[in-house]
C-alpha cells in the first residue's frame, strides 16, 4: 500500500519516464552510431542525414550520462526516509542533474575512451566489422552510463547532505531545555 | 624525484594536489566515523544522562552525516580526475568502483534514512524506538568503515601493481 502510494508520486514518475526516454535515446543513437545508420537517413533526406551524422555522438553520450544520473537518483531516493525529505532531494537532484549532464557527458565520454590497461590487440575502430562496431559503441555507452551512475550517486549524496539538515523536525522545547 | 632529492615542480603538480584532496577526503570521512563510533559514543553513554546524551547524539549524527556525504562526493570528483592522470582503467579500479557504489549507497541510507529517523524519534528526548535505530546506525556505520578500509587497501595497488590486475 505504502509502496503504491509512493509509486504515484509525481517526482517518481518523472524520474521513471525520464529514465525510459534516456534509455530509448541511448539505444537508438548507439545503434545508429555503431551501424553508420546516418547514411540511410542521408539517402532519404540529405540535410536531415547530415544533421543526424553531426549529432548522433552527442545524443549517444548525453543520453547515456543522463541514464546513469537518473538510475542513481532513482536508487538514491529509495534510500532516503521521510516523504518531505525525499521530495526535496528528488527535485533538487533532478535540477542539479539537468545542469551537470552535458559537461558530465563529455567528461565521462573522455574517461570511457581510456583503454583497459592491457589493451593492445584491438583493431582500429574504422577497420572493424559492423558487429564489432556495434559492440564497441554499446560498451562505450555502457561505460559512460556506469561512470555517470557513480557521479550521480555522489550528486545525490551531496544533495542529501544539504537537504536533510534543512528539513528539520522541530524538537519540542522540553527536549531542548 | 631524482637521486633522492626533492623534485619541487613534481611535488607541486596539479596531480599531487588532486591526490592530496582525495586522500584528505578519505581521512575526513573515515576519521570522523571512527572517532564517533569508538571514542565519542562510549563516552557519551557512560558520562551523560539519557536526555543530555540524546541531545548531543542527534546533533553529532546530523553533523557527521554532512561531513561524510560531502567527503564521498569529493572522493568521487577527485577520483575521476585521478583516473585521467593515470590515463587507463584497470580491473582493480573497476572492483574499487563497485565497492564505491555500495559505500555511497550505504552512507546515504545511514544518514538520510536511519540518521534522519533518529533525528525525528529523538525530537522529544529519549523514546523506546530509538535504541534499535541507534544500533542499526552503528552497524551500517561499521560496514561502511570496513568497506572504506578495503577500498583504501585496494587503492594502494592502483599505481603500484597495475600489471598484475589489468584487463587482458
Ligand atoms: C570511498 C571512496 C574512495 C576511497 C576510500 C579512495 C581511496 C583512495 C586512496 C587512499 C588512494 C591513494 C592510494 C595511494 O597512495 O596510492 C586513492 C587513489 C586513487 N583513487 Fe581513490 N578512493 C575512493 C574513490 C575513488 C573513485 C570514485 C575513483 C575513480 C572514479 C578513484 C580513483 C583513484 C585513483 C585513479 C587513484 C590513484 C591515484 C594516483 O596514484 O595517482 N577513487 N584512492
Amino acid at each position: 500500500m505504502q509502496r503504491r502510494k509512493r509509486g504515484r508520486q509525481l517526482y517518481h514518475r518523472i524520474v521513471r519516464w525520464l529514465s525510459v526516454a534516456a534509455l530509448l535515446v541511448a539505444i537508438i543513437s548507439t545503434a545508429s552510431y555503431g551501424s553508420g545508420a546516418h547514411t540511410a537517413v542521408r539517402y532519404l533526406d540529405p540535410p536531415m542525414g547530415a544533421w543526424w551524422n553531426a549529432s548522433e555522438f552527442a545524443f549517444m553520450t548525453v543520453s547515456a550520462a543522463a541514464l546513469g544520473i537518473l538510475v542513481a537518483i532513482g536508487a538514491g531516493l529509495k534510500l532516503v526516509a521521510e516523504e518531505a525529505v525525499r521530495r526535496r532531494v528528488a527535485i533538487a537532484s533532478i535540477i542539479v542533474g539537468a545542469i551537470i549532464v552535458a559537461p558530465l557527458a563529455s567528461g565521462m565520454a573522455a574517461m570511457a575512451r581510456l583503454g583497459w590497461m592491457a589493451e593492445g590487440g584491438l583493431a582500429p575502430y574504422a577497420e572493424t566489422s559492423i558487429v564489432d562496431k556495434l559492440l564497441i559503441a554499446g560498451v562505450y555507452s555502457l561505460k559512460i552510463a556506469g561512470f555517470s551512475l557513480i557521479a550521480g550517486l555522489a550528486m545525490v549524496a551531496m544533495v542529501a547532505a544539504v537537504i536533510v539538515p534543512l528539513t528539520r523536525v522541530v524538537p519540542s522545547r522540553e527536549a531542548l531545555k | 624525484m631524482s637521486g633522492g632529492a626533492l623534485d619541487f615542480p613534481t611535488m607541486l603538480s596539479m596531480r599531487l594536489l588532486v591526490l592530496f584532496i582525495h586522500v584528505t577526503a578519505v581521512i575526513v570521512a573515515l576519521g570522523g566515523s571512527l572517532f564517533s563510533t569508538f571514542a565519542l559514543t562510549p563516552i557519551l553513554n557512560s558520562e551523560l544522562e539519557p536526555v543530555a546524551r540524546i541531545k548531543v547524539m542527534r546533533r553529532v549524527v546530523r553533523r557527521l552525516g554532512w561531513i561524510v556525504l560531502v567527503s564521498l562526493a569529493v572522493l568521487v570528483a577527485t577520483g575521476m580526475m585521478n583516473v585521467f592522470y593515470i590515463g587507463a582503467i584497470s580491473r582493480l579500479l573497476m572492483v574499487k568502483l563497485v565497492l564505491v557504489i555500495i559505500v555511497i549507497g550505504l552512507a546515504i541510507y545511514q544518514y538520510a534514512n536511519v540518521g534522519a529517523r533518529i533525528w525525528q524519534a529523538s525530537s522529544d528526548g529519549p523514546s523506546p524506538g530509538l535504541a534499535p535505530l541507534v544500533s542499526r546506525f552503528r552497524r551500517v556505520g561499521l560496514t561502511v568503515g570496513s568497506l572504506v578500509l578495503l577500498i583504501v587497501y585496494l587503492s594502494l595497488g592502483l599505481t603500484r601493481v597495475p600489471g598484475a590486475l589489468s584487463i587482458g
